[in-house]
Formats: structure tokens, C-alpha cells, sequence
């Protein structure tokens, strides 16, 4: 049984309600806020975005600079591929010259086009790079940074924004530890803790079904909905008993 | 707070601090805090010039940092050791490679709480470019002090007091 130090209780209580940014989970969404802020204020982009695993294994967009860069990261999503995803799923900086042309991921493409048809992604798009963002080593996001025009990244650009991927990360670190950051937080530490079985059951389906990486992910997210289980206890079925949950022999 | 817990916080403050070094591309980064008895702690260096201008300022009373502390504004120092102001400061770290120097100040509940740093070995002027990322980079140290500070229960001032005896002796 914890105790309670009513005095220090008390004194929380009240700088807490003293500084409305000291809100916990609103002050860890303000502080990833003003990361994306910062980030596109540093260096000479259009936009900046942060994507955070779920817990379904995937990816979900926190905070974003603007309208486009959630159009980007939303057409990533939605389409299941990008170089963001790409590079939370290998865990390496990933970049592309020109997003909307892309030939590693037309479905990303279509989408992007598709958004800037409907008026939801208002900025020209050209250039992307997305950078994993890490907690305890594991990989638990994507910083995501665009410009408007097609372009050739240099090696000094991609080191620098990876230095500042380390400024994100240090944010996300000093939230979780805060314990004050309810569902981000608690999103952050599922990852930690469920990354490695996750990683395991997909090369486990790559190997047996002979899939690609994306598509082993896809079939145990399936397995995930259809079983209403979580995706990690799915894949910890799959690596102990070699079956997905329903599936025969 | 437990040593470790400080310690944690510590770190990652150092590790915000070597990354402004690294992105504003300057010699190194310092942070000086105000602790619960209201005097001014360095509780992190990414370089030895941050270190000799921290130490520096506390002995004397003068700089960029005091200044920041006073108004509440970022200043910029195109060389420290041409202020007359600064020339109690100056004769403590005419061999210590402090030349340039941006201060930014770290605000929590809109009162100053301490200052961030960028030092250079050589004389320039800073861009508004360079002075409005400090500052940014000022807000998000506290953040992360607030965020810290939450969690553990605590207002930053007694944070604050754990993170200098991370350090050893007060500055």
C-alpha cells in the first residue's frame, strides 16, 4: 500500500492548477505541439508532423504544424504505406524526393493526390523524410517533416533533423515518466512493452507464409480485429502454437 | 525525489541540451535554474566555455544570464568581453574560450526560473533566427520541467534543488 504525503499532494494539486499547461496529458500534447512548432521554425520546410505507435501496433498522428502535414500523414495511414510508416517499421530515416511520385508507394501517391483534389491538403507537397523516434531503444513513432517542392535531401539536412527526432524523443521520455500523461503515455508504454512480440510474430508470418513485411503486419492486425484480441497477445498465440487465433491446421 | 529520479531527470535535460548545442551549431549549451532558495544553480553543460560562463555569472553577478534574469528577455552578446558591463564577468573567463553568448530565459508560471545558454569561442552576432530557437528551446526545458515536476509531485524549485545535487557542491 502507497502512502500519501498530504502536504506534498496539496502542493502538486496547486501548481498543477496554478499553470494550466501543468495538465498532464494536455501539457505533454502542448510540449509534442511545440516540438512540431519548433522544428519547422528551425529549418527551411513547409511542415512537421509526429506519429505515435497505438496500440494496435500501427501508427496514429498526434500533433502536426498544419493543415498538410496532417493530410500527409493521414494519406500514410490510410493508404498503409509512406515513407514515415517505413521508417517506424525499419526503424531508419527514410526520404523521398518527391512524395506525390514516389514509385516505392503508389497507394500513398493516389492518396496524397486524392487529398489535394479535395482541398484537405491546401500546400504543394514535394520533398519527405520521416525519422523513427525511439524510447528504451524500442521504436515508438515517427517525426514527419515535408517541403513544398521536390528535392534532393542532403546528408547534412537528414543528420540534422535526425538531432532533432533526439529532441522528441526526450519530450516522450520526460511524459511517460510523469506518469501525468494518461492515454499517451500509457499508448507509449504499450509500445515499449509490446514492440518485441509484435516484431517477433511478424517475422514469424513472413517466414511461414512467405509474406513481405507489410503484409505479415496487415494479416496479424487482422487476426487482432477478428479476435477482438490484443495484437500482441495475438502474435505471442502465433509464435507459441504456430496458428493465428481461429486459424486450423 | 529519489536520487535516481533526479538523476533520470538530469539526463534527459543534458541530452536536450547537447541536441540545441548540436542544431543551433554552437560550441556548447549551459542551464542555470533557480532553486527553492531562490539562487541560481547550473545544472547542466554540454561543453567546458558553458561551464566557465555558468560558473563565471554566479561569481560575479554579471552577464547575459543575470540580464535575462532581470528582464525577462533573450540577449544576445556579440562579445562577452567587450561589455563594460560584463567586466567582472569578463577577467573570470578571458581563457576559457566564452566569446559569443545568447541567453534565453526558461519561464514557469510567468515568472523567470532560469536561463539557457549558447556559447561560442569566437565573436558574432546572433540572428533572430538563432535567438527566437532558443527560446523555443528554453520553453521546452520547461516543459519538461513542469511534465517532471508533476509527475514527482513536487514544484520545479525543489526539482530544481535535487537536479543541482546531481552536480555536487551549489555553483
Amino acid at each position: 500500500m502507497s502512502a500519501i504525503d498530504a502536504d506534498t499532494l496539496a502542493r502538486t494539486l496547486r501548481d498543477l492548477d496554478s499553470d494550466p499547461r501543468a495538465g498532464g496529458e494536455d501539457l505533454l500534447n502542448a510540449s509534442l505541439q511545440r516540438v512540431v512548432d519548433a522544428c519547422a521554425g528551425l529549418f527551411d520546410i513547409a511542415g512537421c508532423g509526429l506519429m505515435l505507435a497505438d496500440e494496435d501496433g500501427g501508427l496514429c498522428y498526434v500533433v502536426a504544424t498544419d493543415d498538410t502535414s496532417w493530410a500527409i500523414e493521414d494519406a500514410q495511414l490510410s493508404s498503409g504505406e509512406g515513407p514515415c510508416m517505413d521508417s517506424f517499421a525499419h526503424d531508419r530515416t527514410t526520404t523521398t524526393g518527391d512524395a506525390t511520385t514516389d514509385p516505392r508507394w503508389p497507394r500513398f501517391g493516389e492518396a496524397l493526390a486524392r487529398a489535394v483534389q479535395a482541398g484537405t491538403a491546401p500546400g504543394p507537397i514535394g520533398g519527405l523524410l520521416g525519422t523513427p523516434l525511439r524510447l528504451h531503444g524500442t521504436v515508438v513513432g515517427s517525426l514527419d517533416v515535408h517541403h513544398g517542392a521536390p528535392l534532393e535531401w542532403t546528408a547534412d539536412q537528414v543528420r540534422a533533423l535526425e538531432r532533432f527526432g533526439r529532441v522528441a524523443e526526450t519530450m516522450l521520455a520526460v511524459g511517460v515518466q510523469a506518469h501525468q500523461a494518461g492515454r499517451l503515455a500509457a499508448q507509449l508504454d504499450y509500445a515499449i512493452g509490446h514492440r518485441a512480440p509484435i516484431e517477433r510474430g511478424v517475422g514469424y508470418l513472413m517466414a511461414r507464409d512467405g509474406l513481405a513485411q507489410r503484409d505479415a503486419f496487415a494479416a496479424l492486425r487482422r487476426a487482432s480485429r477478428s479476435s477482438r484480441l490484443p495484437i500482441a497477445d495475438v502474435a505471442r498465440t502465433l509464435t507459441t502454437t504456430g496458428r493465428l487465433p481461429g486459424e486450423t491446421s | 525525489m529519489t536520487g535516481n529520479s533526479a538523476a533520470a531527470v538530469a539526463g534527459q535535460l543534458t541530452d536536450l541540451v547537447e541536441s540545441v548545442a548540436a542544431i543551433l551549431d554552437v560550441e556548447c549549451v549551459g542551464l542555470l535554474l533557480r532553486d527553492s532558495d531562490d539562487q541560481l544553480r547550473t545544472i547542466t553543460t554540454s561543453g567546458a566555455a558553458a561551464a566557465a560562463l555558468e560558473r563565471g555569472q554566479v561569481a560575479s553577478g554579471v552577464g547575459p544570464g543575470p540580464d535575462v534574469q532581470r528582464a525577462g528577455v533573450p540577449v544576445a552578446v556579440p562579445d562577452v568581453l567587450a561589455v563594460p558591463d560584463y567586466a567582472g564577468l569578463a577577467v573570470l573567463v578571458r581563457d576559457d574560450g566564452v566569446r559569443a553568448v545568447l541567453s534565453a530565459p526558461v519561464m514557469a508560471d510567468d515568472a523567470v526560473i532560469g536561463n539557457l545558454n549558447a556559447v561560442d569561442a569566437w565573436p558574432h552576432g546572433w540572428t533572430d533566427r538563432q535567438q527566437a530557437a532558443l527560446q523555443t528551446f528554453a520553453a521546452l526545458v520547461a516543459d519538461l520541467l513542469l511534465l517532471s515536476a508533476a509527475g514527482r509531485g513536487q514544484d520545479v524549485a525543489h526539482l530544481t534543488d535535487g537536479l543541482a545535487e546531481q552536480d555536487g557542491a551549489p555553483s
